[in-house]
């Protein structure tokens, strides 16, 4: 007999929906937490000083320069771009050669074939981008082998690579010594980042029950007596660089919703955490960098303002349930948990989506297909305008990108020089700005169209209609901000997405960052103009609601009439 | 032969990046800012 139970116990017991809002509160609290320090130690790590961590790392570095013959010395904007295209270029070669040749390589235990040619280029042109869009299913398209010196090596890179135009950009707008060495910032990225963190959270994965073996798959014998593969392999591993690489690509075709990827609620936290870690670490870096730290918190704000009205949409809009469920008889008391795992429920569903289109990880633990018209509205439009947090290194260049255009906006509305950090923003900066906002709604719409416009798009398409729009613009939105997550439902694995996606998510990449890095070379070369009363000052609430406006206004008025065509009027037609 | 089709592809899209970072560079005229 129980003497009471939890309900009786008011302080402990809670309604479903608040659990909710603990939970969703408390791993947002323990990103802030996390995010101010870790801000302050990337920020020493690409000091161009002499840190106390070159006793640390400064040895095996050295090496590592030694052995490729890096010179560290100082790069121009041009020279920074030249190294990171052609090193991103010979990694493309490499990683291309090893996929289609895996099936006579080492390390494939499972047999698995060579890549099919189209099939690769769309799988390296992905993980080089920071994409990771998969065509493939993981466990049976690549062997071992390929999983770790191309994929597992790309997922160190690429965000090694955003971490260090971030770096330069930075440097470059706050007039610092100089831009900085490409190769020594990636090294720098790897050694005293990305290899720690990965390691860690390793760690703590194999500890959740992930595996991390080199053995073949398992034959299992189920209980019907049927024989069964079990796939495994160095899982652990894959998942901590996957989430804190703002990677993606699952080991596993159905991602972070497979128990080996992600088995516990507990796992759940730490891979959403992982994945916002280093984006939401990145304002605050240049806040140090910059010194006005306050600039800093500016950028993170505004970006946490989007983040968490997103997350609000596509919270309430899954809690709320389908209203075409309900109505042919299907409770929806628990939400639409249609696609969902029961572990993790609505909240750790909805927050878990919000986080990796938002970070651009494009890792998911439910079926974005069958999200609410609403909830699948959140994912597209964060990757529309792809810059609320955003990638490792490439979402706070976004929003500095957006903080130079609201800086000219407002210069020219009340009549004052435009100037950021004490630069002036003149017309060649606002030209190279221009294009690269008009490339990424370009990239995203036009194969859009022609996809819909012909059987090439339209014979892919798995749920005609309203639903189908969204399924091809969200390929599209996903290749264009190096996201990588998959409405899915889309037969993609076909000449025409495998063509269109992999030059989608190149356009994507590699245009905004050459023109940023202009950007910032431009700025670097002027003088800084001191602060005077009449400065417009871009480190206050003013400035705050200004930019908001810059993001929001220029994204819906690229996209809202794409978002009507799909998630909008679904949502009309079925409540 | 679908090989050469990756590869041509590839190859456009590195050109035309290449191509857009001597875009910019004329775009904001320059003469080797970036270094102190």
């Amino acid at each position: 007999m129980h003497l009471f139970t939890l309900k009786d116990i008011n302080f402990l017991y809670m309604e479903e929906n608040e659990m909710d809002f603990l939970q969703i509160a408390l791993v947002l609290a323990l990103l802030v937490i996390l995010a101010i320090p870790m801000g302050r130690y990337i920020a020493s790590v690409f000091s161009l000083e002499e840190t106390k961590l070159d006793k640390i790392f400064g040895g095996v570095e050295k090496v590592i320069y030694k052995l490729s013959g890096i010179q560290q010395t100082d790069m121009k904007w041009k020279q920074y771009a030249k190294a990171l295209l052609l090193s991103n270029l010979v990694m493309f070669g490499l990683g291309y050669i090893i996929v289609r040749l895996q099936h006579i390589l080492p390390g494939n235990p499972s047999d698995i074939g060579a890549m099919e040619p189209l099939l690769a280029f769309n799988t390296i042109a992905s993980f080089l981008t920071n994409t990771n869009l998969q065509h493939y299913s993981g466990e049976s398209g690549l062997s071992y082998l390929s999983q770790m010196m191309v994929i597992i090596f790309l997922m160190f890179t690429t965000p090694a690579t955003g971490i260090a135009l971030c770096m330069a950009v930075i440097r470059g707008i706050t007039g610092q010594k100089s831009i900085g060495n490409f190769y020594v910032d990636l090294v720098r990225a790897h050694t005293r980042i990305l290899i720690p963190l990965a390691i860690l959270v390793a760690l703590f994965l194999v500890g959740q029950g992930v595996p991390q073996t080199m053995k073949p798959t398992v034959t299992a014998t189920t209980v019907e007596g049927v024989e069964q593969q079990i796939a495994r392999g160095p899982v652990a591993s894959f998942v901590s660089i996957k989430h804190l690489g703002t990677n993606g690509g699952g080991f596993f075709g159905v991602n972070s919703s497979h128990p080996f990827e992600n088995p516990t609620p507990l796992s759940n936290v730490v891979e959403m955490l992982s994945m916002f870690l280093i984006p939401a670490s990145l304002p605050f870096t240049f806040g140090w960098m910059s010194r006005k730290r306050k600039q800093g918190i500016i950028l993170f704000t505004a970006m946490g303002i989007m983040f968490l009205g997103f997350l609000s949409l596509a919270y309430f809009s899954e809690a709320n349930g389908n209203p075409a469920l309900e109505r042919i008889g299907l409770s929806q008391d628990n939400g639409s948990m249609e696609g969902k795992e029961v572990r993790f429920g609505i909240a750790g569903s909805a927050l878990f989506t919000t986080v990796t289109t938002a970070a651009t990880t494009g890792s998911v633990n439910n079926m974005h297909d069958t999200l609410t018209p609403l909830g699948g509205l959140v994912p597209l439009a964060q990757m529309m305008l792809n810059c609320v947090f955003g990638g490792d290194g490439v979402g706070t260049v976004n929003i500095l990108m957006y903080s130079i255009l609201a800086v000219f906006i407002a210069g020219l509305m009340v009549g004052r020089t435009p100037e950021f950090l004490g630069r002036k923003i003149e017309p060649k900066e606002m030209k190279l700005i221009a294009i690269t906002i008009l490339i990424h709604p370009l990239i995203i719409l036009a194969p859009s169209a022609i996809a819909l416009a012909t059987n090439m798009g339209t014979s892919a398409i798995s749920n005609p209609g309203f639903h189908g729009i969204s399924q091809v613009v969200y390929e599209f939105a996903s290749s264009a901000a190096n996201n990588g997550s998959g409405f899915e439902g889309l037969g993609d694995n076909t000449p025409f997405w495998n063509i269109s996606t992999g030059l989608v998510m190149l356009f994507g990449r590699y245009f905004s960052m050459i023109a940023m890095l202009a950007v910032a070379g431009s700025l670097f070369s002027k003088k800084q103009v001191p602060e005077t009363i009449g400065t417009f000052r871009t480190d206050n609430s003013t400035f705050l609601v200004i930019l908001l406006a810059t993001v929001l206004i220029v994204g819906a008025l690229t996209f809202f009439p794409v978002l009507v065509l799909g998630p909008v009027a679904e949502w009309l037609r079925i409540r | 032969m679908m090989d050469l089709v990756s590869i041509a592809l590839v190859g456009f899209s590195f050109a035309l990046f290449f191509g857009f970072m001597k875009f910019c560079a004329n775009v904001i005229d320059d003469k080797g800012s970036g270094n102190s």
